[in-house]
């Protein structure tokens, strides 16, 4: 017999909580049970600036979401992937691309046709078979076209966008969908006797009872942690940032189709171009560094005029040790930090929603389901961290002691594993349901600086003059397919330019 | 490595392994040896390859229709389950005709809920080519038919067997037979080289040990194995026939111009005279053929440049799940670590790490069909109707769906992705289906026509 959900509420009214409820409220369209969000503007959201990665287009589709609105409306601007600068070693500079790195040839990947003859000191950089990169440095967009074989026809992408806008929107859909929204703190949390959530007291005094709440409160986990006490994983001897200030800057370019992360002497500093300014951070150790000297190195590295006052954000990254615990599962920043780097805070909000929608419950809350979303969850974050941990560890910079520390720190066993694999021989292994694809870590780990010492022997099944030219098709193919893309601002102009705000 | 990869076995597995090994190295000049040593284990004298093969045939140029007549074999599109009165299809291909179309099981699992009457294998396309006895190869200008319409074949072993040591020896593999084999190590625990007979010895680079038997040391369990010959002619059925009995399951494989049954138990308090009798009384055959072979554990097939294949594989090799499939697994899954690989220990632990996932959903899928609601993916499906996403791809989405709709798991919550539409809307999107299904299969031809049309085009 189920026991239909009756009521949700959605604690917290960040990206994450207004993605939710958007989500829940689009899908259920308040028929199937009541859905409230509760959110005090008391208190700020961390909501910077905030990159994704082309996984957001599943979201989009799910709500129905018209993407030019919403660009227009979030300010937002278009990302074809992260360009990595002094990451390496001072110096040195590399595009994590989306979508294809050249064309993959009978049955192999194109990397290891491009790792043989770039030996033979016979190739272009990679970044020249690859379209993302190239229209990246060339500040150029489109959306995919029908266009058969070329790769006009595939092209990846994902987005920039103001992250406040971003939820104001989302806010809109969500209540036009039937959502309710509660403007309150939250003073206490009742409790019933298994310890599962009865219901949440306001500062007015008016108490709000649900079947089930989802904590979108942010890093102090008002009910995942503060009142289930589910524990949290820490990982910061692995991802030892624990510090961000965040500033946005006036544009004095046009915005680039990526995000840049670049490498600083106890972190690293985002750079993420949005339609009317620009969104900086600077993340970083403060066990290497104070928040005076971080946010002095911010501000001298901003390209235009700073626009607000710079904001600390403090962080621990880690994870909590069950992401659904009893009547509670906790999205976002509850449920687990891992810094921007690679613009996975938003996937993982995203990939947690539509886990509830497979795994959604009835009032008995069958432990046998939750224990299954919690471990693929963990498997998600998980992996996510490996790769994050890959562009510290991965690294010849000798130049603090901060990168001197991430240079030899222990890294979990399969990290490891997965680069002693590739620097023997090129390979990538990996799970079906790892959400970076061997492209990523290719990209990665070459652009770390991590050489491997062979490439697939099938590789040699092309005459060296054969693949020579082969290459030179692929390289030809991508260049005529950049130059026919319009710039990343008359892309933006012609269909989704926002009004000015600065 | 310039050391010869050697093989170790004997039959079906031992070609298998050698044929795509040497197909794969050839063009890189090593050179392959397989050491066929006397059997231990009588052979299955049918096998029934998943949807695998095909892929793989191709992949070795090895064409289908010389594998269709060497071995008499027939086309699979899946299996046909039986249990009492009650009978479903699982087929290798996706249901419906889309396999990216979200939520399309999940309408099926909401009718069948609705309708007990309603059967999901009429959104199954292989389901219905199948059980009226039809069989095409999807055209090329549409992958997403070929996907619906996945198929495996049966086989006769010994010929299969055959056929592809004719291959393996067109390919210029070295046959070498010995009674008995001893490995010497090196002092980096490596094997060096094989002691043959009579003193011969080979030098190792690789060693692919396809042998299933467990060794004297290695933890077992005892299977009892009971096969018969049936004579009737089967040609009308592309699957694998599935019988429910008191102990477990029952296998029907048919060939070309006779069908052979199998079952196995593992349960040693059990009657074997009462086993027998239930045979007959289920096939109408009294000629059983009973055996016992040690089924081994092997978690860590790859240890330096020693691959317990055989062993791996024989680890799930039963009458529902055939250890080629998995042989087949492990070895391109080696084959695409080759061959820089001698000194990276990551590489052998990632890859033992990988198959004990495989191994751990193989068993998951066997157990199933014992204990539903003992395993993880069954009381998932039980409550929500929807198959646990896999890491690797033992077995086929469809399959998982197929078995476990036609066990019986009936979902309690519904799909909230389906939340929005009307029970209208989703029976006529099924039913809108269920009509293009039942268009293709009226023109697609009979399995006989196309065994006979593939055999000759063999002739020719």
């Amino acid at each position: 017999m189920i026991e239909k959900i009756r009521k949700i509420i959605v604690l917290g009214g960040g990206s994450a909580g207004w993605m939710t409820a958007a989500a829940l409220g689009k899908v259920l369209k308040n028929q199937y049970c009541q859905i409230q969000v509760i959110e005090s503007e008391q208190i700020g959201t961390v909501g910077v600036g905030e990159a994704t990665i082309p996984q957001i287009m599943l979201y989009n589709d799910l709500i129905g979401l018209d993407e030019n609105d919403f660009m227009r409306r979030t300010q937002a601007t278009f990302k074809l992937g992260i360009q990595f600068v002094d990451w390496q070693k001072p110096g040195s500079s590399y595009f994590h691309a989306f979508g294809d790195v050249g064309k993959n040839m009978e049955g192999l990947q194109f990397y290891h046709y491009w790792l043989k003859m770039r030996a033979l000191g016979k190739a272009a950089p990679l970044d020249e078979y690859t379209l993302s990169s190239l229209a990246c440095l060339e500040y150029r967009f489109m959306r995919s076209m029908d266009a058969g074989n070329s790769p006009l026809s595939n092209i990846a992408y994902a987005f920039h966008f103001d992250a406040g806008l971003f939820a104001k929107y989302l806010r809109e859909l969500a209540e036009q969908w039937g959502v309710q929204r509660t403007e309150g703190e939250v003073v206490e949390v009742q409790q019933l006797d298994n310890g599962f959530i009865r219901s949440l007291r306001l500062a007015d005094g008016t108490e709000h009872e649900a079947d089930f709440f989802i904590d979108c409160s942010g890093f102090r986990g008002l009910l995942i942690e503060q009142t289930l006490k589910t524990g949290y994983e820490d990982w910061s001897h692995w991802l030892p940032c624990d510090r961000a200030i965040a500033v946005p800057s006036a544009s004095i370019s046009e915005p680039w189709p990526f995000t840049r992360a670049t490498a600083q002497r106890a972190g690293w500093q985002w750079r993420i171009p949005l339609q009317h300014r620009v969104g900086n951070g600077h993340v970083y150790c403060s066990r290497f560094m104070s928040e005076d000297e971080a946010t002095s190195i911010l501000l001298k590295n901003l390209d235009g005029e700073a626009l607000a006052e710079p904001r600390p954000i403090r962080f621990v990254t880690g994870k909590r040790k069950q992401f659904w615990n009893k009547n509670c599962l906790a999205v976002g920043l509850a449920g687990g930090f891992m810094e921007p780097l690679e613009s996975t805070s938003l996937h993982l909000v995203q990939a947690t929603i539509s886990k509830l929608f497979s795994f959604f419950p009835d009032r008995n809350f069958a432990q046998s389901d939750i224990d299954e979303f919690n471990r693929q969850m963990h498997f998600d974050y998980d992996k996510i961290r490996d790769f994050l941990i890959l562009h510290y560890h991965a690294t010849e910079r000798n130049d603090s002691e901060f990168w001197n520390y991430c240079r030899t720190m222990p890294v979990p066993d399969e990290l490891t594993q997965k680069i002693q694999q590739f620097k023997a021989n090129g390979r990538i292994f990996r799970f079906n349901n790892e959400m970076f694809s061997d492209l990523s870590w290719f990209e990665v780990m070459l652009g770390q600086g991590i050489e491997p010492q062979a490439y697939h022997p099938m590789a040699d099944l092309f005459p060296e003059a054969e693949l020579a030219k082969r290459l030179e098709g692929i390289r030809s193919v991508i260049r005529k397919s950049v130059d026919y893309m319009p710039s990343h601002q008359s892309f933006i102009d012609q269909n989704c330019k926002a009004g000015k705000i600065y | 490595m310039q050391q010869p990869v050697v093989l170790i076995g004997n039959g079906l597995w031992l070609q298998m392994a050698t044929a795509i090994v040497a197909k794969h190295l050839h063009p890189f000049g090593y050179k392959c040896i397989a050491l066929e040593l006397a059997a231990t284990i009588k052979e299955d004298p049918a096998v029934a390859c998943g949807p695998e093969l095909a892929t793989l045939c191709q992949m070795l140029d090895l064409p289908l229709q010389l594998v269709l007549t060497r071995a008499k074999g027939t086309f699979s599109l899946g299996s046909r389950y039986q249990s009492g009165e009650k009978n479903w299809f699982v087929p290798f291909g996706h249901y419906g005709l889309n396999g990216s179309a979200a939520e399309f099981e999940q309408a099926i699992v909401q009718l069948l809920k609705q309708d007990p009457n309603s059967k999901a294998e009429l959104f199954s396309i292989a389901a219905q080519a199948a059980l009226q006895g039809k069989f095409a190869l999807a055209p090329a200008n549409r992958p997403d038919l070929a996907e619906a319409l996945s198929y495996g074949l049966h086989l006769h072993t010994a010929e299969f067997a055959a056929c592809l040591k004719q291959f393996n020896q067109q390919l210029g593999v070295t046959f070498v037979r010995s009674q008995t084999v001893q490995m010497s190590y090196n002092s980096q625990g490596q094997v060096s080289d094989l002691q043959l007979d009579q003193g011969a010895a080979i030098p190792v680079g690789y060693c692919l040990d396809c042998r299933a038997e467990p060794t004297a040391k290695e933890a077992s369990r005892t299977v009892q194995l009971f096969s018969a010959q049936d004579t009737t002619e089967l040609v009308q059925q592309p699957f694998s026939t599935v019988v429910q009995t008191s102990w477990g399951w029952l296998l029907r494989i048919p060939l070309q111009h006779a069908s052979y049954w199998f079952s196995q138990s593992t349960d040693p308090t059990l009657d074997l005279s009462h086993i027998r009798q239930e045979l007959q009384q289920l096939t109408g055959l009294s000629d059983w053929q009973q055996s016992t072979r040690q089924q081994p554990t092997e978690s860590e097939p790859w240890q330096h440049n020693h691959l317990r294949l055989g062993q791996a594989a024989a680890t799930l090799d039963c009458p529902l799940y055939n250890g080629l499939s998995a042989l087949q697994y492990l070895v391109i899954r080696w084959l695409d670590l080759l061959p820089n690989q001698n000194s990276c220990p990551a590489t052998a632990l990632m890859y033992n790490q990988h198959w004990q996932q495989y191994q751990s959903e193989v068993q998951d899928f066997l157990l199933l069909h014992q204990h539903p609601l003992a395993t993880k993916t069954g009381r998932a499906f039980a409550r929500l109707g929807r198959v646990l996403s896999t890491e690797t791809d033992a077995i086929k989405a469809g399959q998982w769906f197929g078995l476990m709709q036609g066990l019986g798991l009936k979902a309690e919550l519904p799909s909230m992705l389906l939340a929005n539409r009307t029970e209208t809307e989703i029976h006529q999107g099924l039913r809108q289906v269920q009509q293009q299904i039942a268009r293709l299969v009226a023109t697609m031809p009979s399995q006989a026509d196309t065994l006979n049309r593939c055999l000759q085009q063999l002739s020719h």
